[in-house]
């Protein structure tokens, strides 16, 4: 199961990838975006009302093999600049937390949300 | 990274198998082997422990990726090796939510619902900073060396094929 979400994962990072350097023209920010994604997807995930084995799968199985970190290097050490490399040091590093945040906190917000709407 | 020409079709088939293969190792690893080795060296810091089992996985994958990048760059393997081996495994293998979510456990779960801006804060400032960047650090260097390693290797074995 776990191994099954996981080259589910991989084949939607792939596909997005590929899908934001061809009809978006993004080059490197294509793997930023799709990393960010994973991120807000594992904040949102995190905080959802979700059993705890749904929650491993998804998190380390399908959002494992989504985002990837060994890509991130490649990029960054074969930066043509400095300034590249900082760029996506950088985002990744803010996009991060702010996105984890982001997405544990919308999925509180949607939780309270939906219990109040069960009480009343 | 060296771009290639292919088959989307083939290379999305070529990627799920190496994702499955490549989470399958990252499970085994993270999972099996850090709570074995916790076991056995009975160590007491678990969630740092984990976190280190993390570095060493995230730089594993580095230096793999590295090594594929070489090898499909001078011929030595196939091109669709980039997308079993690289996208797949090495994609796969190494994670970049898993390390947030970590950082996350380690400045404190609880701590996630006391609102978006105080965490934000304490993020910035505490384990998220150290383990993020270290892991930056630690791949980039992975990455960089090993790269530098396989292609001197290839240089020097062209070198000795063709001495004049």
């Amino acid at each position: 199961m776990m191994g099954l979400a996981g080259g589910v994962g991989a084949l939607i990072r792939f596909s997005l990838c590929h899908y934001f350097e061809q009809k978006w023209r993004l080059g490197y920010q294509a793997l930023l975006l799709v990393n960010l994604l994973g991120c807000f997807l594992a904040g949102w995930i995190l905080g959802a009302c979700l059993t705890d084995a749904l929650k491993f799968v998804l998190l380390v199985g399908l959002l494992g093999g989504m985002t990837s970190f060994s890509s991130l290097m490649a990029e960054f050490v074969q930066a043509k600049n400095l300034l590249k490399g900082a760029y996506l040091l950088l985002s990744h590093f803010l996009g991060a937390v702010f996105c984890v945040y982001g997405g544990f906190n919308l999925a509180v917000k949607i939780n309270l949300l939906c219990l109040s709407g069960v009480n009343t | 990274m060296s771009r290639v020409k292919y088959s989307l079709i083939k290379a999305s088939f070529w990627v799920i198998i190496g994702g499955f293969v490549g989470t399958l190792l990252r499970f085994i690893l993270n999972d099996y082997l850090g709570a074995w080795l916790l076991n056995y060296f009975q160590i007491k810091n678990s969630l740092l422990f984990s976190a280190a089992i993390l570095v060493i996985v995230n730089l594993l994958g580095c230096i793999y990726l590295a090594m594929i990048h070489v090898f499909v760059a001078h011929g030595k393997w196939e091109a669709r090796q980039q997308f079993i081996q690289g996208q797949g495994i090495a994609g796969a293998l190494t994670t970049f939510s898993g390390i947030s979510l970590f950082a996350i456990y380690l400045n404190g779960v609880q701590g996630l619902q006391a609102g978006l801006y105080t965490n934000l804060y304490s993020s910035l400032t505490g384990y998220f900073l150290v383990l993020v960047w270290m892991h930056f650090l630690i791949g980039a260097l992975g990455y960089f060396f090993s790269y530098r390693y396989f292609q001197h290797k290839f240089e020097n074995s062209y070198k000795m094929a063709k001495p004049f």
